[in-house]
């Protein structure tokens, strides 16, 4: 399938989310992250990558994907896990995660809740030196 | 009829059947009928998972998308009680039935999330500046650097 390179560096708001997340009880992300990256490496499309569609106003000429990763420190197995979204530089084959969240299983789906997390990240974000 | 409203009312129609479906199988009180409804639940949902790919949804309008969200996250709520429900269930078959139940309630949770984060504001905006960070000139050798 399709291989690609992965530049997890080029983000500072993914260097962000990671290093905040590992100091808030997910000790394991480091290694959660590069399992998944190993396995997308060989396939873009691996980690249940599914496409996000979006306009060319917010994502230029990338194309934006959101990945599963498992979680190893949590007990709740290939379940919850994490999430991360990426943009994929098609043309030169380079993809660059950008924000990583962790899932809980069995997590309500309300629309509050999901802009609840998405207003703990952008305040992660806000907050960082 | 446009190609957006008949996709829109298919995936309604889609969602509202699979609730139906996993409140009959909450509610029932057979344990055979149970199982046979539970069967009918995984297959309902397999159809309107499969059935929401981004391709579909992008050809929907903002109104039915906040309208379809709805919808789904009445779906997701009656699904994930089914499935706190069914860690206590000591029934093999029943067990075996809600694995697969377990997994696409998780995928149609992601899906909620896209439709919902998709249409705000705030996220795109980030997505907007993680964007142009990354598309600003750099030097080669930060690529292949994980």
């Amino acid at each position: 399938m399709n291989e690609c390179k992965i530049d997890a560096t080029r983000s500072p708001q993914f260097d962000i989310l990671r290093e905040s997340w590992k100091n808030s009880g997910y000790p394991s992300i480091d290694d959660d992250l590069e399992e998944a990256f190993k396995s997308i490496r060989t396939n873009v499309q691996a980690c249940q990558c599914k496409p996000v569609i979006l306009s060319k106003e917010v994502l230029g000429d990338s194309l934006l994907f959101k990945y599963r990763a498992k979680n190893k420190a949590s007990r709740e197995g290939s379940r919850g896990g994490w999430r991360f979204y990426a943009l994929f530089d098609k043309a030169n084959g380079v993809l660059y995660p950008i924000i990583v969240y962790p899932k809980k299983a069995w997590q309500d789906a309300s629309t509050e809740l999901i802009k609840s997390c998405l207003a703990e990240i952008v305040a992660i974000l806000r907050n960082s030196p | 009829m446009c190609t957006a409203a008949v996709t829109f009312y298919e995936l309604e129609r889609k969602s509202e059947s699979a609730k139906g479906w996993a409140l009959a199988a909450r509610n029932a009180r057979n344990a055979a009928i149970g199982v046979i409804l539970t069967v009918v639940v995984s297959k309902a949902l397999d159809r309107l998972v499969d059935a929401l790919t981004p391709d579909r949804l992008a050809l929907i309008s903002r109104e039915n998308k906040f309208e379809l969200t709805s919808h789904l996250q009445e779906l997701h709520s009656v699904l994930a009680a089914c499935c706190r429900d069914s860690q206590h269930e000591k029934g093999r078959v029943v067990r075996f039935l809600m694995a697969d139940i377990e997994n696409r309630t998780e995928d149609l949770g992601d899906i909620i999330e896209d439709l919902v984060l998709s249409e705000d504001e705030q996220f795109k905006a980030l997505l907007s500046d993680c964007a142009k960070r990354i598309s600003a000139p750099t030097k080669p050798e930060l690529i292949e650097r994980m």
